[in-house]
């Protein structure tokens, strides 16, 4: 089997103010073509982050992310936005579709961005409400539709776009049990089928279960069992280089310490004076 | 396992199936990508149907205002020039070289045939023929010098209204003669009164001294200082016999509509090249009048600037607004494909319609209300009491400015384009992840 995505050292700081946080230590991964791998780990181990960087969203501290054997982390913006649009679909768990357009539309969209027609967009969309089943709700905007039948049509457009890889977050944290089935076993044909990889973060037991391959994720690193303590890094500032730190924050972070070098010679003044 | 079932009739989907939108077809996908985007603005300013209506209402009310503050503008500068004008000098005067600056009857106009026939050429049949000298005037108690106006009763009314501002009396009439009308402040000066005898002291053309005995049997009760003092007038004929100047006159004061005042003047001058004649429009003799005008264009345009940073303040606020609301979807829109410009474009589209759909309906109620009051005018007799009217009548008339209207119409255009731009640029620099962890 080929490999599909493959992950190199990878590391991401997030900065809380002037704090590096790391999130991701050192992600070694290699998802084959086919996959269902599932992402498990506890709220808070990078999950999301994780696939925010694979899937172009975000930008990583250091190492790479080689997805089709194109280093994503090396390209410009918009590169990214289109290799987005021809390679990866999202589904997320808060559904994210579009509020003005209707079921049908949000699925024809990503059709249309990639030069179909109108009719054939919809025709397409029309199909692909047929094969998650809400082909009666294609005239529904989101907020006329049930959290299930939302992510139904998230899928769906996820689909349409004939990418090579699904990267789902949490696609059924905010569904009932038996609705979260259901879309596992949609997610599973489909991925059977047309062959399409699935990576998927998930804490629901019946998604781990579903998984051809489960990817355990504890701070930041991958575990091969829940036992393992991850190593920490020895510093954070080792791990989060300050130079990586946003431009917003690096400002910041000069003011403050203006302001606190202010603040060390006020005083001293005023002990000037009253001496 | 749980098995989904799959509809029948599906074809077996491979990776290289119908179903999907994988394309190559480049130069179709920028058209489409701009349909889609003014359907996405579209659906965008529909959804948020108030906060669309309220920020093209501010739009329509801004340019509305502008309209008839332009249009009522026009109204009272048109008024009070033409009254200028219609008072006593005319649109256009033409007199013989340095007359204007030295009015002695030696500068009679050697040949006022000719001017009236190229004037008559030139379609400028309002024109006046006048007999115009220094001179003095003199009651039993004391004198006031004036200007000596000889004007024909029949042709005078074309030009001037100054038959409309005898308040006391009446206008020359053909058949009169030695019969004066004085401005109201000189006949006070001069203390005498309807049907009074005044003497006119003058000079002829060889500075010789004149003088006669005339019958006061009009005065003018404009108001306007200029009007109402230093002025005498008496028929031509009568002031041409005085000074023994049968047939001559010195000026020819013609009512010439505002517009073409400046190409006609063009053309009487090229025609009537070597006549050695001054041919003055109004705004050459009085440079006041036209300054005034120029200055109170001048604040008009600093209070048009003020509106249009409301304006656009306004649509700046919304377009923020409705782009921070929308962050998450943004993300989302960049997640599935959309890249950054068409984002931005997607704003800018939506500031254009706002503008646009602001600007049509500014033009509808800024046009219904200058014909509304344009009929009804407006009256300005509050504000402006009875002492000084400077040529202004009370009653205004906004007259619609359509020279004016691209400018202010392609102002609140631009504007709204501006005022998109900025919102495009922060939705432009959005980061995905970002976009949608904080929307
Ligand atoms: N924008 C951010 N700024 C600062 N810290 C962040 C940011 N996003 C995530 N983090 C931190 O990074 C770590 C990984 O976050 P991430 O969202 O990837 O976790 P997760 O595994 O998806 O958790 P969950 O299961 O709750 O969704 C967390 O500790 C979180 O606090
Ligand atoms: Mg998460």
């Amino acid at each position: 089997m080929t490999s599909i995505i493959k992950t190199h050292d990878l590391h991401k700081c997030y900065w809380v103010g002037t704090m590096p946080h790391p999130a991701l230590h050192g992600i070694n991964l290699d998802i084959k073509q086919g996959e269902f791998a599932v992402l498990a780990g506890r709220s808070g181990s990078g999950k999301s982050t994780l696939l925010n960087i694979i899937g172009a969203l975000e930008s990583a501290d250091s190492g790479s992310v080689e997805v089709f054997g194109q280093n994503i982390l090396e390209m410009t913006q918009d590169q990214r936005t289109r290799f987005r649009l021809h390679n990866i679909g999202f589904v997320f768990q808060a559904y994210n579709l579009i509020r003005v357009f209707n079921a049908r539309e949000n699925i024809a969209y990503v059709c249309q961005l990639q030069g179909k027609s109108k009719e054939e967009s919809l025709e397409i969309a029309n199909h692909w409400l047929r094969e998650v089943e809400i082909e009666h709700l294609g005239y529904r905007r989101p907020d006329q539709l049930s959290g299930g039948q939302q992510q139904r049509v998230a899928i769906a457009r996820a689909l349409a776009s004939d990418p090579k890889i699904i990267l789902a977050d949490e696609p059924t944290a905010n569904l009932d049990t038996q609705t979260g089935r259901n879309l596992i076993h949609l997610m599973q044909d489909l991925n059977q089928r047309p062959g399409t990889t699935f990576l998927i973060s998930s804490h629901d037991p019946d998604v781990k279960e579903a998984a051809s391959r489960l990817i355990k994720l504890a701070d930041g690193q991958i575990v091969d069992e829940w036992s393992t303590i991850p190593k920490t890094p020895t510093s954070i500032y080792s791990d989060c280089p300050v130079q990586n730190m946003p431009f917003g924050e690096r400002v910041q972070f000069k003011i403050k310490r203006l302001i606190r070098w202010r603040r060390i010679r006020k005083p001293s003044k005023k002990n000037r004076r009253r001496s | 396992m749980l098995s989904l079932p799959l509809k029948s009739g599906v074809p077996s989907l491979g990776p290289s199936q119908t179903h999907t939108c994988q394309r190559h077809a480049t130069q179709s996908i920028n058209q489409s990508i701009n349909r889609m985007t003014l359907a996405v603005a579209l659906r965008n300013l529909l959804g948020h149907l108030p906060r669309t209506l309220l920020t093209v209402g501010a739009i329509a009310v801004g340019l509305a205002s502008l309209i008839f503050l332009w249009s009522f503008n026009e109204g009272l500068h048109q008024n009070m020039l033409g009254n200028f004008q219609r008072a006593i000098i005319g649109s256009v005067q033409i007199h013989r070289e340095g007359f204007f600056q030295q009015p002695e009857l030696s500068g009679y106009i050697r040949n006022p045939q000719k001017v009236t026939e190229v004037l008559e050429k030139n379609g400028l049949t309002d024109f006046s023929r006048r007999l115009e000298s220094f001179g003095l005037a003199a009651s039993d108690e004391t004198t006031e010098g004036v200007m000596l106006i000889g004007m024909d009763p029949i042709t005078e009314p074309r030009v001037t209204d100054l038959e409309k501002r005898i308040g006391i009396g009446r206008f020359l009439q053909p058949e009169d003669s030695y019969s004066l009308i004085l401005g109201a402040t000189t006949a006070n000066n001069l203390r005498v009164k309807l049907g009074d005898q005044v003497i006119i002291v003058g000079y002829d053309r060889y500075g010789v001294m004149v003088a006669e005995s005339f019958t006061l049997i009009g005065i003018i009760t404009s108001g306007e200082m200029g009007l109402d003092r230093g002025m005498a007038l008496t028929s031509l004929e009568t002031l041409q016999e005085m000074v023994d100047m049968p047939g001559q006159v010195t000026t020819f004061a013609i009512n010439i509509p505002q517009k073409s005042i400046d190409k006609s003047v063009s053309a009487l001058k090229a025609q009537l090249l070597d006549e050695s004649l001054e041919i003055m429009p109004w705004h050459v003799m009085f440079p006041v009048m036209k300054e005034w005008v120029t200055l109170h264009n001048g604040f008009l345009y600093l209070f048009i600037g003020v509106v249009l940073f409301i304006v656009v303040a306004g649509e700046l606020n919304t377009l923020l607004l409705s782009m921070l609301e929308r962050t998450r979807e943004f993300g989302v829109f960049m997640a599935i494909g959309t890249t950054r410009q068409e984002v931005a474009a997607l704003l800018i589209t939506e500031a254009l319609f706002i503008g646009i759909l602001g600007t049509i309906a500014g033009l509808i109620l800024g046009l219904i209300t200058v014909l509304l009051t344009g009929v009804t005018g407006i009256d300005l007799s509050i504000l402006l009491g009875s002492t000084s009217r400077f040529y202004v009548d009370p009653l205004i008339y906004p007259q619609l400015e359509l020279d004016r209207l691209d400018i202010t119409v392609s102002a609140i255009l631009i504007a709204s384009v501006v005022a998109g731009l900025y919102p495009a640029w922060r939705a432009s620099l959005l980061q995905p992840a970002e976009a949608i962890r904080n929307g």
